[in-house]
């Protein structure tokens, strides 16, 4: 599976909704919803949506280089 | 042109898809009401070329709700960076867009450790970078990168069979 196969499908999640993964979502979210630190949620945008999986895709690349 | 019998049953039963996801992008009440308007118009007008061999009805919807968010982000006056996730979906196969392959993502999820899955999800679902999610759980960043590589390489091999 690649990291844009699953991105995909938790794009797809937001649509079709299956209960055992939202149940998971849940689960974590309810854990990490408020622990985020206000650094990281000026990272989210109005729409819930981080504006900065550029920032994952560097840290990707670091993994990629070494 | 479709009868008004159909709409209404193509209305019931995706409406509430249609608004999560449009309510999951777009934070303005109305402006996201307006858009799922627009969307089940789309339907309605296009039902008729909707082509069943191609692909399930669910997954045609998806993805006229999908592009309409996509064009309103690029439209809109107020005008916000398209959400990185929306590009990514469309290079999804059809095949996989189903109930069974999220159901399938679920089953794979569980065998993570509690760390692990709760790394991907805030990653890949609510959108957090390695850094932020490294802050909120405590962790050095480096940690999350490798965790966030092991978790990866364990759903690779739990969804294997699934062409994913």
């Amino acid at each position: 599976m690649t990291e844009k196969t699953l991105k995909a499908l938790f794009e797809y999640q937001r649509y079709q909704g299956n209960k055992r993964l939202a149940a998971l979502i849940a689960d974590t979210e309810s854990r990490y919803g408020q622990a985020l630190s206000d650094d990281a949620l000026e990272l989210v945008n109005a729409a819930g949506e981080a504006d900065n999986f550029r920032d994952s895709f560097s840290s990707l690349e670091d993994e990629n280089n070494d | 042109m479709i009868d008004l019998e159909r709409r209404e049953e193509i209305y019931l039963e995706y409406q509430e898809k249609v608004l999560r996801y449009v309510r999951g992008k777009i934070s303005n009440p109305h402006d996201a009401e307006d858009l799922v308007s627009g969307i089940f118009t789309k339907i309605y007008e296009n039902l008729d070329r909707f082509d069943q061999s191609k692909a399930s009805l669910s997954t045609w919807i998806y993805s006229i709700t999908q592009h309409t968010v996509v064009d309103w982000f690029r439209t809109s006056k107020s005008y916000c960076e398209l959400p990185e996730g929306l590009s990514s979906s469309e290079d999804l196969e059809g095949s996989l867009l189903q109930d069974e392959t999220l159901e399938a993502l679920a089953q794979a999820l569980e065998t993570l450790q509690e760390r692990e899955r709760d790394l991907i999800i805030l990653h890949y679902y609510s959108g957090y970078t390695l850094k932020a999610i490294a802050e909120s759980m405590g962790i050095s960043y480096t940690t999350a990168k490798v965790t966030h590589k092991a978790a990866l390489g364990r759903l690779r091999k739990a969804m294997d069979g699934y062409g994913a």
